[in-house]
């Protein structure tokens, strides 16, 4: 016989009571690991969202970065610069500039201080009837490149036409059924042919380039061009026609400047904006997920302690009960020569033990509610994920403690009973 | 000289009122002797009966065990005196409802420690003749059975003083007989019984039986006449 086996005994006699009291421990204990564990699965879902939004930022920020690689390098928009006087209405519906401006202005553009327009093209364009063969096309004059003064030559996007040949458009080659190397005679100048471009779908099929000089000379516009195409230009910002338009306008003041756009120009765009849109949908879903755990980590923090006070309670209310109902008993172990702090003892370990087995079953009830109810992402398991010794250890040590300080005045008021007062009835 | 009561006294309130349940009470009581209170009730008999235990401390008075009072002992010492030197018997039993015959009988060895104490336990329920009912709770016993499983417990530890408050009142008379004759028994073999009681049958079996009325001791002579008539 020991005081172990006096105590177990007891608990399997008055089953209510140390069943009421375990149910109570286990609600606890339950209780504090089901919202431990809810807010861990809370925060594992968070992270897992968290970083699938942030490798959409990253991928949206990739396309966005190689779309403006992309414009700034090879691929970049192009602006068109216009004389004052060109009536762009006109331009738009004939894609013919008939204004003009001195060719001075390229020099004056190429040796300013610039920086987001690169590659200038003067040129001359004028739909004429070529007199030889009695079609219509686009004579264009260009020079090729005027070198930026402030900058390295880059390598020349378009190429030069030198003086007496001509490159041609892919409709104006086969109706008149030419070919590289073959001469020509336009408007009584000769010519050769250096080069046919494939079919573009553009107004480029319809066109002839000669060397600007020459195209001047034909067209009569000695020193004077129609337009200067930048190519490439590189201005991530925003509204960039409106920058360039401001740069430019400080030096070539009264020229028109429009955006001839190429597609990369709507890419990177949509970029811009998907990628912002991913920024922003980011932040907004970390700021829920923040919400969410904090108003659920509130929650907790009222529930938990009213509970675990509440079941502190109902232990200590369930000790009192049972240290009255033994009175009797109490009396004769302490006559039979048991000392105080034995019958304390027997007290305090019977709740340490319902404690350690609230605990267990507490810890199991509760871990069962967290993976039950807890969501997390699909490719994390619950059982796994959820699972925490330390908690585990945590409600081994919280609830025997709990149940133990519950127990403790009932304990203390067994330990001084008077055993006279019970044994001298009858 | 096993005891001594020096002028013990003890007082209870009980509302507004002093109730003296033991007045003034002197009594020497040697080893071996088989001594009968014999008292109303409510005249102060479990009252003197407690305070010779050690389980009340008196007024005023002394309770000397062998010259050692135990009221002047801390009180984890007066509990390891009671366990090693006091039995104790109730009218009530007082059982211990969740353990078995044998458990109930070794609760004493949680006080004290005793080798071999299951064998010890063992013998005496066997002396008691319960040895078939070693692992049945007291709830299955009878009231007899109950008794004599008290009286083992009051036995396991040797004691030198056994105190027997009303043993018999709940019993028939062959349980009496059965419960008389073990307590006549313990003291052929040196131990001490005090016992207070209100049967007439109890007290036949004691060697010196004394009076007890309103907290005092009847004279002895006085008690032969009480008792006689
Ligand atoms: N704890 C107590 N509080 C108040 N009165 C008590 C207490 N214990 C005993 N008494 C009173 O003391 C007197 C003696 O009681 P008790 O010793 O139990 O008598 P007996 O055992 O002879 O029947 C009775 O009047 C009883 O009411
Ligand atoms: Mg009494």
């Amino acid at each position: 016989m020991s005081l172990f086996r006096l105590i177990l005994q007891e608990m399997q006699h008055r089953k209510i009571n140390f069943l009421l009291g375990l149910v109570s421990v286990v609600i606890a204990v339950a209780c504090l690991v089901a919202a431990l564990t809810l807010l861990q699965a809370d925060e594992i879902q968070t992270a897992f969202i968290l970083e699938k939004k942030a490798d959409e930022v990253k991928e949206a920020g990739d396309q966005l970065e190689d779309a403006m690689r992309k414009i700034t390098k090879g691929l970049g928009f192009n602006i068109l610069i216009l004389p004052s006087n060109q009536d762009l209405n006109e331009f738009h519906l004939t894609g013919i500039v008939s204004g003009t401006m001195p060719e001075e202005n390229v020099k004056i553009l190429a040796e300013s201080k610039i920086v987001t327009v690169n590659h200038l093209l003067p040129m001359v364009a004028k739909k004429i009837t070529w007199p030889e063969k009695k079609c219509e096309v686009i004579l264009t004059g260009t020079r090729g490149e005027v070198p930026l003064r402030h900058r390295a030559l880059k390598k020349p996007l378009q190429q030069q036409v030198p003086k007496g040949t001509m490159v041609m458009g892919y409709q104006i080659q086969q109706k008149l059924g030419l070919n590289v190397n073959d001469k020509v005679k336009l408007m009584g100048k000769d010519f050769k042919i250096t080069q046919c471009y494939p079919e573009r779908g553009t107004a480029d099929d319809s066109t002839v380039w000669i060397n600007l000089e020459e195209a001047q000379e034909l067209l009569k516009m000695q020193n004077l061009v129609n337009a200067i195409l930048a190519l490439e230009c590189n201005c991530a910002a925003k509204d960039r026609v409106a920058q360039i338009r401001e740069e430019i306008g400080k030096i070539l003041p009264g020229t028109q400047i429009i955006e001839r756009g190429p597609p990369a120009l709507a890419r990177a765009e949509a970029r811009n904006q998907a990628h912002a849109s991913a920024v922003a949908s980011l932040e907004q879903e970390k700021a829920n997920r923040l919400q969410m755990i904090k108003r659920h980590a509130d929650f907790a923090a009222v529930l938990v302690p009213l509970v675990v006070l509440g079941c502190g309670a109902w232990i200590g209310f369930l000790s009192l009960e049972n240290v009255r109902r033994r009175a009797p008993e109490i009396g004769v172990l302490r006559a039979i020569g048991l000392r105080s702090t034995q019958v304390f003892g027997i007290f305090i370990i019977k709740a340490f033990l319902i404690g350690v087995i609230g605990a267990l079953i507490g810890y199991f009830l509760g871990y069962g509610i967290g993976i039950t109810w807890g969501s997390l992402p699909a490719s994390v398991n619950p059982q796994e994920a959820l699972f925490s010794g330390r908690w585990l250890l945590l409600s081994l040590i919280f609830a025997p403690v709990l149940a133990s300080l519950s127990s403790w005045i009932p304990a203390l008021l067994a330990a001084r009973q008077d055993p006279a007062t019970i044994l001298q009835e009858g | 000289m096993l005891l001594e009561l020096v002028e013990l006294s003890k007082s209870f309130k009980s509302g507004s009122k002093r109730v003296q349940a033991v007045d003034g009470i002197s009594l020497t009581v040697d080893a071996g002797e088989f001594l009968a209170i014999k008292g109303p009730s409510g005249c102060g008999k479990s009252t003197l009966l407690l305070m010779v235990g050690g389980l009340l401390s008196p007024d005023s008075g002394e309770v000397l065990i062998e010259g050692t009072n135990p009221y002047k002992l801390s009180n984890d010492q007066r509990a390891r005196y009671r366990s090693t030197h006091m039995g104790f018997v109730f009218q009530q039993f007082h059982l211990i409802p969740y353990l078995n015959v044998l458990d109930n009988v070794l609760t004493p060895a949680l006080a004290t420690n005793l080798s071999q104490a299951k064998e010890r336990a063992k013998e005496l329920i066997e002396q008691f003749g319960l040895e078939h009912r070693l692992h049945h709770t007291p709830a299955e016993l009878s009231t007899g059975e109950k008794q004599r499983v008290a009286l083992a417990r009051a036995l396991f530890h040797q004691p030198k003083i056994l105190l027997a408050d009303e043993p018999t009142g709940n019993l028939d008379s062959e349980n009496s007989e059965i419960v008389l004759k073990a307590l006549s028994e313990f003291t052929k073999e040196g131990g001490c019984v005090l016992m207070v009681t209100h049967d007439d049958q109890a007290v036949k079996s004691a060697e010196r039986v004394l009076g007890i009325n309103a907290g005092r001791l009847i004279p002895e002579s006085e008690t032969e006449v009480l008792l006689n008539s």
